[in-house]
């Protein structure tokens, strides 16, 4: 069929067929059968209720960190082949569970039950024999125990017979004869002291036969009970089956929701949808080669058309598309953000953690991890990956800031840091952290120009991007003589005239979309306001610093308490102290190092250019929860 | 010991005493939150875990400036003779992570708090809870950068 060919291809999104699209629309009248969609979900809930249900029974635990279970195809369809019979087991389960609740819920029963008779316990007399007469009346019921007393009183006095049968918590229970003709004066009595009324609920036998009939009932509910519960446990060995026949339904589940957005006449049907253009032409071909009746038409997406969104990356950026996500799925159209990006967040979060060998333990563990558990394409593997690089930053500026394990390295083998030591050399480096800003905001500014001269809108990309170019890079250079005096001061001049041709162009272009000349000439001046927005997104950046400060202090002061307790056997202390010291910091600072490189991203980076409002491409394709199929 | 002595204590335990109780303020309440929806849905933890995490950061900020005073003034070995101004100079420069750091943690507490109901109904947004709570963090490492930078440049003589 083709959908399985579809779904064995993989990059194929069947989309609704809207009104435009469908001109042959009169003519496919067929409702596309919606059955075999519910029998498949209903099955699936039968199956994941088991399954909930199984896993509870599950007594040897998943070891750790262990990959995604293969089955090869043969196998996989070999159990499928017998899917009717396992649905069916998977319906008896949840049938002997519902059994097994009802038995709990009818002792619960029982139990009140037999609480309500233990006061009566005590009344030997059988059930058939306590009936009124002609003459007497016979009630049972009971009374406060505070008004007991004046209870009993009043009552004999007017001439009634009473019993006490027993108490429990605050009630005095009575057994009463009395003659019909005092009936009334009883009533009033009763009334009186909120005597309440029990009646015995069987026809034969003494309250406590009764009493051991019911005990005996619960006893072989619990017998019965913990014979299902055996029977459950004992289906756990049919686990992998219903996991097997679960992904089989899933995959029929998405064929199926896929097929239900067609159109369908007698013989024919119609699927529309989304192919990444460089899979298209291969797509074709093998639909072609697979069957002849077919008619396959491509087109690019219409005009403003939202078409889904799919990114194709190279080994480096791909994990860095998580960023994004994270982000807000781009607009169609606007280009792939990850590739500009990626390099900065390797780079922003490597000097975040800034520590050699943090940096080899994150990369050796992640690369255990990624082995031992081979996960999907997906978030969990592209964090993987991503710590497994970002692992290398970190190892790379902890050789050049000097960090090993805190300042452990500095103070055991003399490591001199390559490049410069924060501690001491605070300026240096924040302006370092101020230089690679620099960078990054530039290269947000260029795939912004990049963009607006792609929509033929040069002027924009001149006036809002390139005149700030030529401020900034001005300003730089006026700075210059005041840094090193040694420099030819021509370059203090060029800066000079690099900023004030770019201030010119900005009040001269910036406000163009204003007919009114005065208005215009305010705009560009506003515009020059923008000033601030590049400095307080300039200093932002020193949260490199501030935050690969802190991994290095943390991890000094960490070195610092283990060396306060050695000596004796404080060195077992020591030991413990850098242990769960380090694996801290390497934790808290790995949730900071990241957030925070994702954050620069985020605002100081696609502030300028991202459109976010896309949706994502989502293929129908082999999709399994439990099992992988080779 | 001298009273520059006392005002340079007085500022690392300062550094480290405010944006601890801020911290610990801005934590319980997310943790709090976190809670709630974790017995809905045990499997949310891990999302929850972070969002609790992100206000415990000025605690340690502040620890590590309270560190650097220490290492400073000799405290934790070899003390260094301090001067009464020294010592004033050394407390304020403590002021900015502590004070930043205390109240900065309490709101990011409350922003992370409201993050926790993104990640209990629109799970897959997390990322964009967290990005608001770092937004408030932001202020928390600027005054970390200015309290180092300051302890740093001065000199005892």
């Amino acid at each position: 069929m083709l959908l399985s060919q579809l779904q064995e291809l993989g990059n194929f999104e069947v989309a609704e067929i809207k009104e435009a699209e469908s001109t042959w629309q009169a003519w496919m009248t067929e409702q596309p059968t919606s059955t075999k969609l519910q029998q498949l979900e209903e099955a699936e809930k039968q199956i994941s209720f088991a399954l909930n249900l199984l896993a509870e029974h599950v007594t040897t635990k998943k070891p750790f960190l262990a990959p995604q279970p293969q089955i090869a195809e043969a196998d996989f369809l070999a159990v499928l082949g017998d899917k009717a019979n396992i649905i069916e087991l998977a319906e008896k389960i949840k049938l002997l569970e519902q059994k097994r609740l009802d038995f709990g819920s009818n002792n619960l029963r029982l139990q009140a039950a037999i609480n309500s008779l233990k006061p009566w316990i005590s009344l030997d007399a059988p059930a058939e024999l306590i009936r009124d007469s002609k003459r007497t009346k016979i009630l049972l019921g009971s009374v406060s125990e505070l008004l007991a007393a004046d209870f009993v009183q009043d009552a004999a006095e007017i001439g009634a017979y009473l019993e006490r049968i027993g108490e429990a918590k605050t009630e005095n229970y009575y057994f009463i004869i009395f003659h019909r003709q005092m009936e009334e004066a009883l009533q009033a009595i009763m009334k009186n002291y909120n005597f309440s009324k029990f009646s015995l609920q069987q026809e034969t036998g003494t309250v406590a036969e009764l009493t051991n009939k019911l005990g005996a009932e619960i006893a072989q509910n619990l017998q019965e009970q913990a014979a299902m519960q055996e029977e459950i446990t004992a289906y756990t060995a049919s686990i992998s089956d219903l996991q097997v026949v679960f992904d089989g339904l899933q995959l029929e589940l998405a064929k199926e929701r896929a097929a239900v957005k067609g159109l369908y006449s007698a013989e024919t049907f119609v699927l529309y949808g989304w192919v990444p253009e460089p899979a298209a032409e291969q797509l074709v071909q093998i639909l072609h080669e697979k069957t002849k009746n077919i008619y396959l038409e491509l087109s690019d997406p219409d005009e403003g058309e939202n078409y889904p969104v799919a990114m194709h990356n190279n080994w480096f950026v791909k994990p860095y598309e998580m960023v994004t996500d994270l982000y807000s799925t781009p607009a169609p159209g606007i280009i792939d953000p990850n590739p500009p990006m990626a390099p900065f967040h390797f780079i922003f979060f490597g000097m975040m953690m800034g520590d050699f060998c943090y940096g080899v333990i994150m990369s050796v563990l992640s690369y255990v991890v990624l082995k031992r558990t081979r996960p999907k394409e997906g978030t969990m593997k592209k964090l993987l990956t991503m710590m497994f690089y970002g692992g290398f930053s970190t190892a790379f500026w902890g050789i050049l800031f000097g960090g090993y394990f805190g300042d452990a390295g500095a103070k055991i083998f003399g490591l001199k840091p390559l490049l410069l030591d924060p501690l001491t050399q605070p300026i240096p480096m924040l302006a370092l952290c101020f230089g690679l800003g620099l960078i990054h905001i530039f290269t947000s500014m260029a795939v912004k120009s990049y963009l607006q001269i792609k929509d033929g809108d040069l002027m924009s990309a001149v006036t809002d991007q390139g005149s700030w170019y030529l401020i900034v890079i001005g300003l730089l250079c006026l700075a210059v003589p005041a840094i090193s005096p040694t420099a030819p001061p021509v370059i203090a001049t060029i800066g000079k005239y690099m900023a004030l041709f770019g201030v010119a162009w900005l009040i001269i272009f910036k406000g163009r979309a204003t007919k009114n000349i005065i208005g215009r000439f305010f705009g560009g001046v506003l515009g020059l306001y923008d000033i601030t927005a590049y400095m307080s997104d300039l200093l932002s950046y020193s949260r490199l610093f501030a935050l690969g400060l802190a991994t290095g202090v943390i991890g000094m002061v960490i070195n610092s308490i283990a060396m306060m307790v050695s000596g004796g056997l404080g060195w077992i202390i020591t030991i413990l102290v850098l242990l769960g010291g380090h694996i801290f910091n390497i934790a808290i600072n790995l949730l900071g190092a990241f957030v925070h490189a994702s954050r620069l991203q985020y605002i100081e980076f696609y502030g300028r250019f991202f459109e976010s409002g896309g949706f994502s491409f989502a293929p129908l394709k082999k999709d399994t929860k439990y099992y992988d199929v080779i | 010991m001298g009273l520059g002595m006392l005002f340079a204590i007085f500022g690392a335990a300062l550094a480290v005493t405010l944006p601890g109780i801020g911290s610990a303020f801005g934590v319980r309440q997310v943790g709090q939150a976190g809670a709630g929806v974790v017995t809905e849905d045990p499997s949310k933890f891990g999302q929850t875990l972070l969002l609790v995490a992100l206000p415990g950061t000025q605690g340690i900020y502040g620890l590590l400036v309270g560190f650097i005073i220490m290492q400073k003034i000799g405290l934790l070995g070899g003390m260094v003779p301090i001067s009464t101004d020294t010592g004033l100079m050394i407390l304020i420069a403590s002021l900015p992570v502590a004070i930043v750091g205390w109240l900065s943690a309490i709101a990011q507490g409350n922003v992370a708090t409201a993050g926790i109901g993104i990640v209990a109904k629109q799970p897959k947004e997390t990322g964009k809870a967290i990005t608001y709570a770092v937004m408030v963090e932001t202020y928390a490492v600027l005054a970390l950068l200015a309290s180092f930078l300051m302890v740093n440049g001065i000199v005892i003589k």
